[in-house]
């Protein structure tokens, strides 16, 4: 009788391939993205076309950002049900050199986004007098870099292990992942709450609010998780990953997802509640804003497209082990994180005096979709040219093992 | 049916994969009086012994919606109908200020119900186990032991001892408390 684990190791899988017109639908989305911007910049409306890039921008670089830190996150809590999808994450921080760098010119646009640029308003602003140590080019583009620096220092680090492992199959390399990832986790709660302060909440100079860089980590990690979602069960469909990558890999992401859809809805919600509830002035006046001129059905079919539907979608059981009910799953969330951006930016606009009516969001929706079709593409051939599964990974044996 | 039986063949496993693969085939086979008894939860488990799906979910989703339900119309009855109070100027039933306090009732009803559902469940809907007090396994140190009882309609000790030992078991034994056999 054998007494040891016999458990069927299926064999690595070839390399990836995605088909040929997601590729060319993304290059399509870059064009039209593209071309949207400049001829909206150049059009005369520079105000909206730079709180659609600002928006499309932010959006994309979380989601590379989310690579580094849901490889730190599984690692460090053990979670080794994702090691054989981890090459997904690992070639989405691919886009944090190319996103920070787009995500930077953003400066250039200031002018036209934060009223904190304007050295008159700021004189004849009691506030902004305060606030001008903090709200300033110089720490814009200092703290921008520090981040930016920061991210790709460690994404580098930690997808080079990984890689490396590949050949020389040393534990050492999970044991420096490890040692990264404690220290990302500090240095990114710090770096990511002061560039969503600078990019996104000095928008509304006057306003300020506890919970704005927790909900944007909260956005991070929802929306990452939802493009994991969606890459990974479209693979698992697709037969790419023979196994090592299956229906119960896909339910423990799919449960992650429901978990921080649920958690969207707690961090969102107390963001309300306590402006709603202190009732202050200078808080208030974020959802005043967005209360006004036709704003209203936005900020109120939010919660709706971001917690209601996902939540019950994915409370059954089958929803996250049949791979095109996850993958409708991520592609949803990943629409409402557009209308949150929307419902976050457009308001804004106008220098906090002239307010901006509600519209279609034509612009933004293109421009994001530029930016998440330039994410794809560079996330699609970074996969593609790198081993799709961690095959010396000394946690792989018992991820393959994982059953929900 | 009786929660315990003091009859029945019982086998011993030394890993969870042999657990695992003699699950599959006792159900596969005749008897549906059976049960694994490990000292830890084996994932696949279920699926090897062909259980189904559990109803108790469905009953917690009705009381979790029952507990936003009643401290909604709870708060709702205070603040309107019983005495009315004015925080802040805001409206006197104002809900957003107690979404906390129904989330928590929504989770004290969803979990302590759940776990009372669960508890009359477990008692109910069972297979006969072999009596804890009267009958000895391994399963409470490192044993992976199949049980079989005999209030299964097709029992019959030898040939189930016979079964049992084809799985692969080690141990194979027919128990009887009542005749003093363990």
């Amino acid at each position: 009788m054998s007494h040891g684990h016999d458990t069927h190791v299926p064999a690595a899988p070839s390399p990836i391939r995605f088909p040929v017109w997601t590729l060319i639908v993304a290059g399509l989305c870059v064009a039209a993205g593209a071309a949207t911007f400049l001829w909206t910049l150049l059009g005369g409306h520079a105000g909206l076309a730079w709180s659609a890039y600002l928006a499309g921008a932010f959006y994309a670089l979380g989601l590379g950002v989310f690579g580094v830190l849901w490889i730190a996150m599984t690692t460090l809590t053990k979670g080794t049900w994702a090691v054989s999808m981890r090459r997904i994450p690992e070639a989405m921080a691919a886009w944090i050199i190319p996103g920070a760098i787009l995500a930077i010119l953003v400066g250039l646009g200031s002018h036209s986004l934060y009223s904190w640029t304007d050295e008159a308003v700021v004189a004849a602003d009691h506030f902004l007098v305060h606030k001008k140590a903090f709200l300033n080019m110089g720490v814009f583009y200092g703290i921008s870099a520090v981040a930016f620096l920061v991210w790709t220092g460690f994404s580098i680090a930690i997808v080079g292990n990984s890689l490396r492992q590949d050949t020389t199959g040393k534990v050492s390399h999970s044991r420096a992942i490890v040692t990264l990832s404690a220290a990302f986790v500090v240095l990114f709660a710090l770096t990511f709450s002061a560039v969503s302060f600078l990019y996104l909440m000095s928008l509304e100079p006057h306003w300020f609010s506890t919970m704005f860089a927790v909900l944007t980590f909260t956005d991070v990690v929802q929306t990452g998780m939802a493009f994991v979602c969606l890459v990974a069960a479209g693979l698992v469909a697709r037969g790419a990953y023979n196994g090592l990558v299956n229906e119960n890999h896909l339910h423990a992401a799919g449960t992650m997802l429901f978990a921080t859809t649920g958690f969207w809805a707690y961090i969102y919600f107390c963001q309300f509640l306590l402006i709603w509830y202190a009732n202050i002035p200078e808080e208030t006046i974020y959802f005043l804003r967005r209360m006004d001129n036709g704003w209203l059905a936005w900020i109120l079919v939010l919660p709706v497209l971001k917690f209601v539907v996902p939540f019950l979608f994915l409370v059954p059981r089958m929803s996250k082990r049949t791979p095109w009910k996850l993958m409708a799953a991520g592609a949803w969330v990943l629409m409402a994180q557009f209308v949150e951006l929307f419902v976050m930016v457009a308001p804004a606009l106008g220098h906090g005096e002239e307010a901006v009516p509600a519209h279609a969001p034509t612009v933004e929706a293109l421009v994001t979709l530029g930016f998440l079709g330039a994410f794809f593409l560079v996330f699609a051939f970074t996969l593609q040219r790198r081993a799709p599964v961690p095959v010396k990974d000394p946690g792989l044996r018992e991820c393959l093992e994982f059953h929900h | 049916m009786p929660r315990h039986s003091t009859k029945g063949v019982l086998g011993d496993f030394y890993t969870p994969d042999e657990a695992l693969a003699a699950a599959a085939r006792v159900r596969d086979s005749q008897y549906t009086h059976f049960d694994f008894l490990t000292p830890f939860p084996i994932h696949g488990m279920e699926e090897a012994m062909g259980q189904k799906r559990s109803w108790i979910p469905i009953v917690t989703g009705f009381l979790a919606f029952f507990g936003i339900t009643l401290a909604q119309t709870f708060i709702y009855y205070v603040m309107i109908g019983d005495w009315p109070m004015n925080f802040g100027g805001k409206p006197n039933f104002a809900w957003p200020s107690f979404i906390p306090v129904t989330f928590e009732s929504m989770v004290f009803y969803a979990a302590i119900g759940s776990a009372i559902v669960a508890i009359i469940a477990g008692k109910r809907d069972t297979i006969p186990q072999p009596h804890p007090m009267k009958i000895k396994t391994g399963a409470t140190i490192d044993r992976f032991v199949v049980w079989i009882s005999a209030t299964d309609p097709k029992f019959d000790a030898t040939e189930v001892q016979r079964f049992v030992t084809s799985l692969g078991a080690d141990g194979v034994r027919y128990v009887d408390a009542e005749a003093g056999n363990v």
